[in-house]
């Protein structure tokens, strides 16, 4: 059993301690990702306090078909898709042009992304369509198995490999525009 | 930006005040349902009732309640027609003005043509009442008042012509409390024929209308007396 799983535990029984160890462990990778489907730091804050709302609001029991971090980041995902479909028609600023965002952003990034080469790929990322953005995130960052992601983007193993390959395949162009050769990729 | 704690103390208190809204609107929303479930009852009961057969009904006839009605009126039991079912009110899906008629001339109101339509080839009679106008002389455009003695006299025109009038009871609310209050007033039931051959006075203008009570119920036409004697004044 990970620690999210035994924490939210403790939180069923009562303990809201449980509840704080909860989002003082996945607040920020989960802001982040959230941000991958916003691209506004601040609203993908709002959401993500709303989906630890839900967590304490609903209580809902774990499925243990998944671990816990999948389970909360499935919750996560849906919570923003949610927002986009109720706000689809507010209008886009461009982040060059709300210089608090970007360094909210930069600050919330540098906080969770302590290696430098991944804060590059992380940049190299934000030019990616959402979908390949937001998948490799789950890869990348949060370490989680193509099977994994899937289950939490909704899609089939396969299907996910094949969007990861083309994911790969699309910041390895970004990088090799901008001069950077990563070699793990 | 916010540090984790005040995240995690943000999501639980939002929770908890969610949770009590929710628990608030579930009371409300069983507190509606019973409200709607015993509205539709009454509906029901009052919608048996009114559609029951006229001969069901109890043959309570009450007389009137104060002397000066005694003097201006006289007042015989009503035999009703064993078979006719009597149109107190009918629902109209629109709310009309009306300019009141000129001389020798008539209207019904939205609800009483759209009873009519209903009923059309039914045995039933219409519980209405008469609104009496006259028009100005010398080619005003106002209206005159017709004064009591004169619509004294018309009453009994019509009645002597064949129509059959009868003092009914309605309620409307009153003052700030709404109490209800009873009032009088004087009623002709009409057949659909009396109000196709309906012959005008070219003195007056008229109008048919439910009498209806003040949450727009038609009235109860078990206390009906019938009227032959008209006197002034006249409570419409």
């Amino acid at each position: 059993m990970d620690n999210g799983a035994s924490s939210y535990r403790r939180f069923l029984e009562g303990d809201e301690d449980g509840f704080i160890e909860i989002v003082r462990d996945y607040k920020d990778g989960l802001m982040l990702y959230i941000n991958s489907f916003t691209n506004n730091i601040h609203i993908a804050e709002e959401l993500t306090e709303e989906t630890f709302v839900k967590l304490a609001l609903k209580k809902p029991r774990d499925s243990k078909k998944s671990s816990f971090k999948t389970w909360l980041y499935t919750i996560g995902r849906n919570t923003a898709i949610d927002y986009l479909r109720k706000n689809s028609k507010l209008q886009k600023i461009p982040l060059e042009e709300c210089p608090e965002l970007t360094s909210d952003e930069e600050s919330v990034e540098r906080a969770y992304i302590k290696e430098e080469n991944k804060l590059i790929l992380h940049r190299a990322m934000q030019c990616l369509k959402p979908e390949h953005r937001q998948i490799l995130w789950l890869i990348y960052f949060e370490g989680f198995s193509n099977k994994d992601a899937g289950k939490i983007i909704g899609k089939s193993t396969h299907n996910t490999e094949t969007l990861v390959y083309r994911a790969r395949l699309s910041l390895k162009a970004e990088l090799d525009k901008e001069g950077y050769i990563y070699e793990n990729l | 930006m916010k540090t984790y704690k005040e995240m995690a103390e943000d999501a639980l208190r939002r929770a908890e005040k969610q949770k009590l809204t929710n628990a608030k609107r579930k009371k409300l929303f069983a507190r509606a349902a019973v409200s709607v479930f015993c509205f539709a009852a009454a509906v029901t009961c009052i919608d048996i009732w009114q559609n029951a057969p006229v001969s069901e009904m109890p043959p309570e006839i009450t007389t009137l309640g104060t002397e000066s009605r005694e003097q201006n009126t006289t007042v015989k039991p009503k035999e009703k027609p064993e078979q006719k079912k009597v149109i107190t009110s009918f629902p109209a899906n629109a709310v009309c003005s009306y300019i009141a008629p000129g001389n020798g001339e008539y209207l019904c109101f939205i609800e009483v043509n759209e009873a009519r339509k209903k009923y059309a080839g039914q045995d039933v009679v219409f519980l209405l009442a008469v609104d009496i106008f006259s028009e100005a002389e010398n080619g005003e455009p106002h209206l005159r008042e017709v004064s009591d003695e004169e619509k004294a006299a018309e009453y009994k025109r019509l009645a002597d012509d064949g129509f059959d009038f009868y003092e009914v009871t309605y309620w409307d609310y009153q003052g700030e409390e709404a109490r209800k209050v009873y009032h009088t007033a004087l009623a002709a039931e009409l057949t659909e024929e009396q109000l196709q051959g309906f012959k005008p006075s070219e003195k007056y203008g008229y109008t048919f209308r439910f009498i209806t009570n003040g949450d727009s119920s038609g009235i109860n036409d078990d206390k009906i007396n019938a009227v032959t004697n008209f006197h002034t004044p006249f409570i419409v």
